[in-house]
């Protein structure tokens, strides 16, 4: 199985993710998650868990940062260059 | 268990238990009456490589997989409960720095807890502040352009005698993680003093006073100890936790099932009497229920399934709890046996209390466990 690797995909599997844990309206793109009460220091783990195994990316030290968590829109890109960085490794 | 494990892992679990049991299994009571395991178990558990057996290999551990690293939980309880601790916390204070630590970090530190060298505890509860970590008040300060922690934590297991500490504090309002070494004179430990059980895991209040710490020793990101950190900490601890409440409940209803098949009471064998036959089916079915749990939790880990850690709850939820209702049950059934300290069952009655605490209260894992259920039905 190959990870999503385009923006539309990755941001549809965030989306439909964020979905499932939260019975509220779907957030728009740039919404921020957490003003918005969607995401939570609680449920930063739980995002960062989905996202390594969901887009074959591996988090470390320096990517705690809350600012790559605060929108579906600065997710995808995290994840974009999380991707392109294991590519050139 | 046989028939939830794969022909190796099955090899993993009759090794583990053989070493484990053989070697200890007749003293264990006797550790009781200490505050402290005896310090040849703690070398005995260095030389069998067992502190860094549940470590990955890339740090120089065993990179044995959630299934074994749970077999050997369930071996070290079916012993004692506080001999399983000690591995325990070991592994706790270990997965952040694995997960989340510097280079340089993991070098320093954890190639010598994998070698068993040195031993490791984490400092998180304090008096005021122990489900709700964010009521911590150990803190991190600058004092004449020094960082140093001054603080106490209280019942931290192991704290006794464990070499290396990960103390979780605030600094400034936002929580911080610090490693801190037993040889820094800022550290104080004395013995919790009589506790009704875990009585030989070295429980004690760990006091910071001025203790200074390099920048160096400080792990993850300020503001991410409790959200990242702590849930790092705690899901391997959760899943120790399940397996070694599994093994206690083992060795219980194999003490309670020779009893009741060989002791006879009214003309009758004990197993013949419906009372006891309601006890031990009710136990071996909550036995049984609690081993598909613990190994499914252990699959997801290794698996690295996003659902690892609803079912690492489940399984800690689960098993301690029906560990708790069943020792009692088997020190009613054994009756003056079970009263005896030198019983299995004695020491897992009062073990298996302090198990539905530590690593998360009942009550704070229902938190969790109640949305999680309810949502899973709707799905």
């Amino acid at each position: 199985m190959t990870a999503p690797q385009t923006t539309d995909e990755i941001d549809a599997a965030v989306l439909e993710y964020l979905a499932a844990h939260d019975t509220g309206p779907a957030p728009e793109r740039d919404d921020d998650l957490f003003r918005t009460g969607r995401v939570n220091s609680l449920f930063a783990i739980q995002l960062m868990g989905f996202l390594e195994s969901t887009f074959a990316i591996e988090l470390d030290v320096d990517d705690l940062d809350l600012k790559h968590f605060a929108s579906i829109a600065a997710i995808t890109e995290f994840v974009r260059r999380k991707q392109r960085a294991a590519e050139h490794a | 268990m046989r028939h939830l494990l794969t022909p190796e892992e099955n090899e993993h679990r009759l090794r583990t238990r053989k070493l484990v049991v053989e070697r200890w299994a007749s003293e264990a009571h006797e550790w009781e009456r200490n505050p402290l395991l005896p310090e040849e178990v703690v070398r005995w558990c260095a030389d069998q490589g067992l502190f860094g057996a549940p470590l990955p290999t890339s740090v120089g551990g065993g990179g044995w997989t959630a299934v074994e690293a749970g077999l050997l939980h369930h071996a070290l309880g079916t012993v004692s409960a506080s001999l399983a601790s000690l591995v325990n916390v070991h592994c706790m204070m270990a997965a952040p720095l694995v997960r989340w630590g510097t280079p340089e970090q993991r070098a320093r530190v954890l190639g010598p807890l994998a070698r068993g060298e040195r031993v490791a505890a984490v400092c998180m509860t304090e008096s005021q502040g122990g489900s709700d970590l964010s009521g911590i008040t150990t803190e991190l300060s600058e004092k004449d352009g020094r960082l140093v922690l001054n603080g106490e934590k209280v019942f931290i297991t192991f704290g006794s005698r464990a070499d290396d500490l990960l103390v979780f504090a605030q600094r400034g309002g936002a929580p911080e993680a610090v490693l801190v070494r037993r040889e820094n004179p800022g550290v104080r430990t004395e013995p919790m003093g009589d506790t009704l059980g875990l009585r030989p895991a070295g429980l004690a209040r760990v006091v910071f006073t001025d203790c200074a710490v390099e920048p160096t020793a400080l792990v993850g990101k300020p503001g991410f100890a409790v959200s990242v950190l702590v849930p790092t900490s705690l899901e391997p601890g959760r899943h120790a936790v399940a397996w070694m409440a599994l093994g206690m409940l083992d060795a219980c209803f194999a003490e309670v099932s020779e009893f009741v098949r060989s002791r006879r009471t009214f003309g009758q064998v004990l197993i013949e009497h419906g009372q006891v036959q309601s006890l031990v089916t009710r136990m071996g079915a909550d036995l049984e229920a609690a081993r598909h749990l613990c190994v499914q939790a252990a699959r997801a880990i290794d698996a690295k399934d996003p659902a690892a850690a609803e079912r690492v709850l489940l399984a800690k939820y689960f098993t301690t709890r029906v560990a708790q209702e069943h020792t009692a049950a088997a020190v009613q059934l054994l009756a003056s046996r079970g009263v005896s300290e030198r019983s299995v069952a004695a020491r897992a009655y009062r073990d298996s209390k302090v198990l539905t605490i530590i690593e998360g209260t009942e009550q704070i894992l229902e938190r969790s466990l109640a949305p999680m259920l309810t949502a899973g039905a709707l799905r």
